[in-house]
């Protein structure tokens, strides 16, 4: 044996732990003959005899520690008795499980809302249909089939344009943008306007609205005013058609762009 | 410790376990007495304070008193399952409150620190009372690195086996051992260096070994 291997030995020597009684011996013989290796393995000992004596000194933990545990156990007893009250009486929540809570709570609510506008905005659209006055409101309170697109359509103002004046824009807020004003107003029409007989609109159980471009000028054979300046600017109408495929009912809508120019606001177009 | 001690000692606490479940007070009692000083020792000894030992003791309990039915013997002794909270729980305070001992370099207690160390005194512990060597142990075991410090604690203070050490420290055995064999080497120095400041120390000369 050398000193190298004496070295990787003489901590479990010290510790009196080497497995093997030969090696031991060998080590034991080792350091008898070496001065240097004798000294390592006299303070290895000397270690080892101080962790003993460390080891065997006691310390318990303060009196009062076992007093509180004793009454928190005697609490959890007398608590497991009255069943759930107690386990939420208990329950101390960690700040990471306050969060996901409070994160959930948040998706939960914004779910519940996304469900209520979607909901809203459908109800909204088949009151306003339903509620359109004019001679063929019978036929329109049919069951109406809309397209994806047509759902922002609400209730049609008697007077369009005065609907806006309202909204004039205050200076010290920000102003939205145009999609942002378009996506939250309600699109503004006209009454449905008949385009066959009322016998037919009579047997009408079902339709579908279907948005289209017209020329401005269309607007004029329907008894409508339109902007003369505005003349070359098509003009959107929803076209009710029946299960027949035959166009049943007309309405125009009103242009956002035309709207701004009508209440005298800047349009960022 | 003996085996089959340790299998009694086992069964026993496990039969405690039960009766906690069963909302036994007296059995709980008899547990805490019976762990409550080296779980408080290990937090006090690794941690260096007195408040995180009180707690951590104070939560291992609460650990045990709860979850009492959790405990599965398959899995290990209690002794160990008892170590592993015990550690785990100081671990998590240490990591919370940032209390670590100053780092040392690696190369800190180099080969040549070891030469001197042969080369100062025989017996560098000698001049201590056994009172003084052990106060001078604890205060030099808190100046070691956490990964040291723990071993000492496990298997010098608790004197637990390298296995079960490693069972408690959650790596491999060979990783303890050399561990614990560094951990040596830097409080001899420390302890040496404590000596040293009192008195001189003689010079010896060079250790010389051809065998």
């Amino acid at each position: 044996m050398n000193c190298t291997h004496f070295e990787t030995l003489v901590q479990d020597l010290a510790r009196e732990c080497l497995a093997e009684e030969t090696v031991n011996a060998q080590a034991v013989e080792h350091a008898a003959s070496c001065p240097g290796c004798a000294r390592r393995l006299a303070a290895e000992k000397a270690l080892t005899a101080i962790f003993r004596h460390a080891a065997s000194e006691k310390e318990d933990a303060p009196p009062r520690i076992e007093a509180a545990l004793i009454s928190s156990f005697r609490e959890r007893r007398e608590g497991s008795s009255q069943g759930v009250a107690w386990w939420f009486m208990s329950w101390r929540p960690s700040p990471l499980s306050v969060r996901v809570a409070l994160l959930l709570v948040g998706i939960l609510l914004s779910a519940v809302y996304i469900q209520v506008r979607h909901f809203a905005g459908q109800t909204g659209t088949r009151s306003a249909i339903q509620s359109t006055p004019g001679p063929q409101a019978g036929v329109l309170q049919a069951t109406v089939k809309e397209s994806a697109a047509d759902r922002g359509v609400s209730q049609a103002p008697p007077t369009p344009t005065a609907a806006h004046m309202d909204a004039s824009p205050s200076k010290n807020r920000r102003q939205p943008s145009d999609a942002q004003m378009n996506a939250a107003q309600p699109e503004v029409a006209t009454d449905f306007i008949a385009l066959t007989s009322a016998a037919e609109l009579s047997s009408m159980e079902s339709g579908q609205l279907v948005r289209v471009m017209l020329p401005r000028s269309s607007m004029a054979s329907f008894g409508l005013p339109f902007n003369q300046e505005l003349r070359e600017k098509p003009v959107a109408a929803q076209v009710l058609i029946g299960q027949d495929g035959v166009a049943r009912a007309i309405r125009f809508l009103q242009d956002p762009d035309v709207r701004f120019v009508q209440i005298g606001m800047q349009s960022k177009r | 410790m003996d085996p089959r001690q340790m299998a009694l000692d086992d069964a026993a606490d496990l039969e405690l376990l039960k009766r906690i479940s069963d909302g036994e007070e007296a059995a709980f009692v008899t547990l805490y007495r019976r762990w409550q000083g080296i779980v408080y020792r290990c937090a006090l000894r690794i941690s260096g304070t007195t408040p995180i030992a009180e707690d951590v003791t104070q939560e291992v309990f609460l650990a045990l008193m709860n979850g009492a039915s959790r405990f599965d013997p398959g899995r290990g002794s209690f002794a160990s399952y008892v170590h592993g909270m015990t550690r785990n729980h100081v671990m998590r305070r240490i990591t919370r409150e940032r209390i670590f001992a100053p780092f040392l370099d690696d190369g800190e207690m180099s080969g040549s620190d070891s030469g001197n160390l042969l080369r100062r005194t025989p017996d560098p512990l000698g001049d201590l009372t056994h009172k003084e060597s052990v106060e001078s142990l604890h205060q030099a075991i808190m100046t070691l690195p956490l990964r040291y410090r723990e071993v000492v604690v496990w298997c010098e203070l608790e004197e637990l086996s390298y296995a079960e050490a490693a069972l408690v420290i959650g790596c491999p055995e060979g990783t303890v051992r050399s561990r614990l064999h560094r951990a040596r080497s830097l409080l001899l120095a420390k302890l040496r260096d404590r000596t040293s400041e009192d008195a001189p120390v003689p010079k010896i000369g060079p250790a010389r070994c051809l065998s």
